[in-house]
């Protein structure tokens, strides 16, 4: 938040002095406690050696920190025979809490005293305005003279603008205008996984007032916080790659969440932020609010039914723990979810998107050292730790569905791109045709251990595996027991 | 370290109204600029410090201090001690062509209640500025009263009217050469021992006058007239030759396209029918000028002499010396120059060829 705005000068008589000052009485007391004036943020006279410096110091971003209060500011001196003392230094500072962020704040001072050197550069308005007879000078009685000048209005509206839109755009007249926005550096998008769950938090502006790119308009009938990114390609008939990027957009704009794949076989436990929830009265209420289903039709109307109370919601979160998969956790507490009306799945969706339950992901790791030592292509030795003679068979031959398809669209690229039009390759090498004949059963059966043996580095969870295989969990653990793929180790993270 | 104890450090403030011409003088005098180049000088912002060797064992702390009310408010009031202590020389500038002529004094008056707070035993020198405005025959008498009412100010902050110098000067003419003459006259420590050993030279070279200037600001340090010369009506001629050795230097960077700072000569002579000059280095920071009368013999002899005489003269100029000798040697000029003097009356030619009285 802008605390104060300045408008300093170097005064051949008086030497540095606040010409101009928004609110009045930030910097140079107010004559004689004016009507809405405030006390100064600073003294003038600590920070004037700063706020109009030596020459060889100007033209550059200089600012102080004083009594709590930062003061940016850029000085200006303009070397011209025209001035007396043949120059002209100004400055004008914004003046900010000592503890804010100063990024999106440079950038405005920057502009607005370039702005500023424009006007006195160009038309000389900066000088002239000091020689308007009506003027009034910071701190002298009948401050400010409204109507007289262009420098007073211009610092009330950077002020009121930046705090209130944190843009602003003052136009003087038909050439001068100052447009600053704020800017808040952002983070990068989030990598999004096929596998992630998106849900929207905000409505998307309708159509009419912004236009929806193509794949937003096919998805959007599908992002309802249930289908994980695969299924919504899939559903919307748009490919992978595209729906992912609709999704970081949407995420990056805070118009969507990622949420876990919700399973019956998912785990979740509750988070440190847990006491928070426990805490806060409101949350609770609104907990209660969201979980509850639509009571039952029931011909005998009674009363509605009484809200859930908060003891029963934390009983329930709090018996979530790494050793409880959700099956086992509804099991155990059907009645109570049943003469409550909860909702599990958005009980636990709840959690997630507050932040106090935390899923937790299984991932596979293959032990079997025998395997891949024949798998591995280069002479490593048998000490190659799991991990590392794990990662080799994803390198070779048996790919993940999407690695597959990634390179062979690169081949297909580079072929048409080659100028001797080189044959594209046929189709992708590595999938699974449905119609494989021959030994289709073991045949399949060997391709599928294949790929699964790909994901077994510990890096990847069992919700990719499952949609990448479209198996269920059961399945696929019924094929780390198989032997096949040697001694698997499931852990949870 | 021993260096800076036998170098003689001097505080000199330099204060007065803005614009009044403060950086101007400065310029001229020790940065080489030219009167009409000081037009281009910007407003000093807050105090801008130079450190000036002169005649190398003398250091000035020249602190040239912004007039814009706002400083001057600081000076007097959060910087007041450290400002005003431990001042040498406070030189205050009037500007005459100022309108505000009462507020000017009441500054003045501030200025030197602070400075007898923390320094009471400092000189002032009050230079009546900006001369060449004021009509030639106005001069004296605006002069005069100005420095009867400023007299009257300081005797009523408490300096003893010793204290206080008045003198006007302008940058267009000599009169700021023999302004500034009188300060560095002042401030350098050893000045009776340089005259009296000039005294000397002078007697035995047989000279009418000479003159020590020192070579980068073309100030005169001292000069000593004999005989006959004393009748000389131009008493400004010292500060004369000041202006003129500057506008030499000035002329001959311009004709060889290098910097002022950097212009010298060997030597310098004139010879005329009724006198004969010569100028010549004396020590590494200053020239003599010797003037003689029009005898080719003894002018010739006089410049033997005054060659021989620069190796006695090295001692007034030296800066570096040996631990426990210091005590010693800073006695030493005023004690070893007469033994040198001695020596170099045995060894000189006089002219007339009679071997002095020993």
């Amino acid at each position: 938040m802008l605390k104060a705005v300045f408008y300093a000068r170097f005064h051949p008589e008086r030497g540095p002095s606040v010409v101009h000052q928004y609110p009045n009485g930030s910097i140079i007391p107010a004559f004689a406690d004016q009507v809405e004036s405030q006390q100064p943020l600073v003294s003038w006279s600590d920070v004037s050696a700063y706020v109009i410096p030596p020459y060889e110091v100007c033209n550059r971003p200089f600012s102080i920190c004083a009594e709590g209060h930062r003061i940016l500011g850029f000085p200006v001196s303009l070397e011209d025979p025209k001035y007396e003392r043949n120059r002209f230094t100004f400055n004008v500072c914004f003046v900010l809490n000592e503890t804010e962020d100063v990024k999106p704040w440079l950038a405005a001072v920057n502009k607005t005293v370039a702005f500023f050197q424009a006007l006195e550069e160009e038309d000389g308005l900066l000088q002239t305005e000091e020689d308007l007879p009506g003027l009034r000078w910071a701190g002298e009685d009948g401050y400010p003279a409204q109507s007289t000048g262009v420098v007073y209005k211009l610092l009330k509206s950077i002020v009121e603008d930046l705090n209130t839109y944190e843009e602003t755009c003052i136009r003087l007249n038909s050439y001068h205008v100052l447009n600053l926005r704020l800017v808040h550096p952002q983070p990068p998008p989030p990598k999004v996984q096929a596998w992630d769950v998106p849900l929207l938090i905000r409505d998307l502006p309708s159509p009419e007032h912004w236009t929806w790119d193509l794949t937003l308009q096919r998805i959007h009938p599908y992002l309802d916080g249930v289908n994980p990114i695969q299924r919504i390609a899939e559903l919307a008939d748009v490919e992978l790659k595209l729906v992912k990027r609709a999704v970081r957009e949407l995420v990056f704009h805070h118009r969507a969440l990622l949420l876990d794949l919700f399973h019956f076989q998912a785990i979740y436990t509750p988070t440190k932020d847990f006491a928070w929830f426990v805490a806060d009265v409101e949350m609770q209420e609104e907990c209660a609010r969201y979980v509850a289903l639509p009571p039952t039709k029931d011909p005998t109307p009674h009363e509605p039914q009484p809200p859930i109370s908060a003891s029963v919601l934390i009983t329930l979160y709090t018996s979530l723990a790494p050793s409880t998969p959700l099956h086992s956790f509804v099991q155990t507490h059907y009645t109570t979810l049943l003469t409550h009306c909860i909702d599990i799945r958005r009980l636990i969706t709840f959690g997630t998107t507050k932040g106090f339950l935390r899923r937790i992901y299984r991932y596979a790791l293959a032990l079997d050292n025998n395997n891949l030592g024949l798998k591995s292509q280069t002479s490593r030795t048998g000490e190659g730790s799991a991990k590392t003679g794990g990662s080799s068979p994803a390198k070779s031959k048996s790919k993940s569905n999407e690695d597959a398809v990634r390179e062979f669209e690169r081949a297909w690229k580079r072929a048409a791109m080659s100028s001797g039009w080189a044959t594209p390759p046929a189709e992708p090498p590595a999938l699974l045709s449905p119609g494989a004949g021959g030994e289709e059963g073991a045949g399949r059966e060997e391709e599928v251990d294949e790929k699964l043996r790909g994901f077994l580095d510990g890096r990847h969870c069992f919700d990719e595996m499952r949609l990448a295989l479209r198996m269920s969990e059961r399945e696929l653990l019924a094929r780390f027991d198989g032997g096949r793929l040697g001694e698997v180790l499931v852990f949870n993270k | 370290m021993e260096r800076s104890k036998r170098q003689k450090q001097r505080k000199v403030l330099l204060m007065g109204r803005s614009g009044a011409g403060k950086s101007s003088m400065r310029s001229i005098i020790f940065s080489n600029y030219v009167a009409k180049d000081v037009r281009r000088l910007g407003a000093t912002v807050d105090v801008e410090h130079s450190n000036i060797r002169f005649m190398g064992n003398l250091m000035l702390n020249l602190w040239d201090c912004g007039g814009q009310d706002s400083f001057v408010e600081s000076y007097l009031s959060n910087q007041r001690s450290h400002v005003f202590t431990s001042v040498a020389v406070l030189i205050f500038v009037f500007d005459i062509s100022s309108r505000e002529a009462a507020s000017d004094t009441l500054s003045f008056a501030s200025t030197i209640r602070a400075l007898h707070e923390f320094s009471p035993t400092s000189k002032i020198f009050v230079l009546i500025h900006k001369m060449d405005l004021v009509a030639p025959d106005h001069r004296p008498r605006v002069v005069h009263q100005k420095a009867l009412e400023l007299r009257a100010t300081c005797a009523d902050e408490g300096f003893a009217s010793q204290q206080v110098d008045f003198w006007a000067t302008s940058i267009w003419d000599q009169s700021l050469y023999r302004a500034w003459t009188q300060v560095i006259y002042f401030l350098v420590p050893n000045a009776s021992a340089i005259e009296e050993m000039l005294g000397r030279l002078a007697g035995l070279l047989e000279a009418r006058e000479v003159v020590l200037y020192e070579r980068t600001t073309c100030l005169v340090v001292t000069h000593v007239t004999r005989g006959a010369e004393e009748g000389n009506p131009y008493g400004d001629r010292f500060e004369r030759m000041s202006s003129i050795l500057k506008t030499h230097k000035h002329s001959t960077a311009r004709h060889t396209g290098t910097m002022a700072s950097e212009v010298s000569f060997a030597e310098l002579q004139i010879k005329t029918g009724e006198f004969m000059l010569f100028i010549t280095r004396l020590t590494e920071n200053t020239n003599l000028a010797v003037v003689m009368a029009s005898d080719e013999a003894s002018f010739n002899a006089a410049r033997v002499n005054v060659q021989l005489a620069r190796r006695e003269f090295a001692h007034l100029d030296i800066v570096e010396k040996k631990g426990k000798d210091g005590q010693r040697h800073a006695k030493g000029p005023v004690g070893s120059a007469e033994e040198e003097v001695r020596a170099m009356d045995d060894g000189e030619v006089s002219s007339s060829g009679r071997a002095s009285d020993r």
